[in-house]
């Protein structure tokens, strides 16, 4: 049985005009799960029920083997969380907010934030006002790094940041962690980032998660058929997670793209499926798209 | 608790620090600047106690500004626990406020650059009672709600106070809404006479305290439900 860092159960949550429906979800321990979907999906609700900010309606969710609210606090202290709008005061000093953060951790450690710091050159004497978002989001990171949490969770780390400070934050993201092997649970609508960090992916759509595999399975198994409407026809239904109409005919998202050619023969064009694709057809706002 | 009273100290205590430096001069200066006034040193203490009571509502309003409450809430603490540290640190805020400005002022006093009556044995109970009634009944509103909340009370106390005008106007006159709080007033008065000083004191605090425990109560079950 695999060792999970985060294990939700049967996890609801209504709103007025979203729910969140009965959603499974298993992160592996040691490893970085993608938590991707198209935007209102349900990625920042969920991620805040781990975090016991929003309150579930029916469920559970046990982290690293506790229960999420009834052992918030040893929970919250194993936990490093990086939201998408780091909720720091604005004019207050970096050194300042880390200096008011610090003893609520017993693992907290002065030297690896200073070093942290260096390594992200954080100006620790400025207003976390006066910061580019990028620094902020560097600045948040530091701090769920310092105290040596088991689990880092994330919300959107990369959104609102440009290409190259992306790729910046997440080199460092995967360099540390490949040090260390945290747990990590990261939101993100940029299929991007999960090709550069993720172990496992985790698709959630409707307030629903699709699926959770490994990013390998995806990238080696999943694929997309480009061909008429007989031939996608002929495809094997429990294979088949989404199709659209094109100008030159049909595509169609496979879950195996071998089982794919073995029915459909040499014929036809058979692509790895990128993540965009996955996403594309996956998603609410695909194309003619009718998952499968 | 000592590490969210740490927290909320490091990361409001300069705006703290000013605060209190603008409005000690305000209200230092007002006795000097106006001699000759019938003022008591306890009237004026319960002037100074009533906008330092609303000190804790300003640093849920900086929370609430920067979108912090998340912040309190991700850290290992339980929402009891930060309900606890907005009481206890609201109260401690409120009462160096005052402290601050009634010794500045009794220094003033004693240097003869007032005209102030002397303080009376009073001055601590008005104090106390002046700002606990005003953190009971703001601070639920202001934790579920943030300033927004502060906003919604005091203009429902107002509307509240215009219905309850015209209600008596309507139906009875305005002389039975000046009656009904000139019995509750004398009600007080008697109690105290009855009681002595001392006990109709320590019964005053009491009864604040144990109102700021019923608030305390619901703004915790108030924000154990709160979403951010």
């Amino acid at each position: 049985m695999m060792d999970l860092a985060i294990e939700a159960r049967g996890l609801r949550k209504r709103y007025r005009a979203f729910a969140l429906k009965d959603v499974d979800l298993d992160v592996p321990r040691g490893y970085v799960t993608g938590l991707i979907g198209p935007n209102g999906a349900g990625k920042t609700t969920l991620i805040k029920l781990i975090m016991n900010l929003v309150r579930r309606d029916a469920g559970t969710v046990r982290v690293l083997g506790l229960d999420n609210v009834a052992d918030e606090v040893a929970v919250k202290s194993r936990i490093g969380f990086i939201y998408d709008e780091p909720p720091f005061y604005h004019d207050v000093t970096l050194g300042d907010s880390a200096r008011a953060i610090a003893p609520f951790y017993p693992q907290w450690s002065d030297r690896r934030f200073r070093d942290l710091a260096a390594r992200f050159d954080l100006p620790l004497g400025k207003r976390f006002k006066t910061l580019s978002h990028g620094t902020k989001m560097r600045f948040a990171l530091a701090v769920a790094l310092s105290h040596d949490a088991d689990l880092l969770l994330m919300d959107e780390p990369t959104a609102g940041l440009d290409l190259a400070f992306r790729r910046e934050l997440l080199d460092d993201l995967t360099a540390i962690l490949q040090d260390e092997r945290k747990s990590v649970l990261f939101s993100t609508h940029i299929t991007t980032d999960l090709e550069r960090i993720a172990d496992y992916v985790a698709f959630i759509r409707d307030g629903a998660i699709v699926f959770t595999l490994p990013k390998d399975d995806l990238r080696d198994r999943w694929g997309v058929v480009r061909a008429d409407r007989p031939t996608v026809d002929r495809l094997p239904a429990a294979i088949v997670r989404g199709q659209r109409e094109r100008p030159y005919g049909v595509e169609a998202l496979v879950a195996d793209a071998a089982a794919a050619r073995e029915a459909l023969g040499p014929g036809p064009v058979i692509d790895r499926a990128s993540f965009d694709e996955i996403m594309v057809f996956m998603s609410r706002e695909g194309n003619h798209v009718q998952a499968a | 608790m000592f590490k969210l009273l740490r927290k909320d100290a490091i990361l409001n205590g300069k705006v703290l620090a000013l605060t209190y430096a603008l409005w000690s001069a305000f209200w230092l200066g007002y006795p000097v600047l106006r001699p000759g006034g019938d003022a008591s040193f306890t009237a004026w203490a319960v002037m100074v106690a009533l906008p330092c009571a609303f000190l804790p509502i300003l640093m849920i309003a900086r929370e609430d500004k920067f979108k912090a409450g998340a912040l309190a809430c991700s850290l290992p603490v339980t929402r009891d626990a930060i309900a606890s540290s907005r009481y206890v640190g609201g109260w401690l805020v409120a009462l160096v406020g005052a402290a601050i400005a009634v010794g500045a002022m009794a220094i003033m006093s004693a240097a003869g650059m007032t005209e102030l009556a002397p303080p009376t044995f009073w001055l601590p109970v008005a104090v106390v009672v002046t700002i606990g009634l005003v953190v009971a009944s703001l601070l639920p509103f202001t934790l579920r709600f943030g300033m927004s909340g502060v906003l919604v009370f005091l203009v429902s106390a107002q509307l509240a106070g215009i219905v309850a005008l015209l209600v008596a106007a309507m139906f009875g006159g305005l002389g039975g809404l000046g009656t009904t709080i000139r019995s509750a007033v004398k009600a007080v008065a008697w109690m105290r006479d009855a009681l002595g000083p001392a006990a109709f004191s320590v019964a005053a605090v009491v009864a604040v305290l144990f109102l700021n425990l019923a608030s305390y109560r619901l703004s915790v079950w108030i924000y154990r439900r709160r979403e951010f």
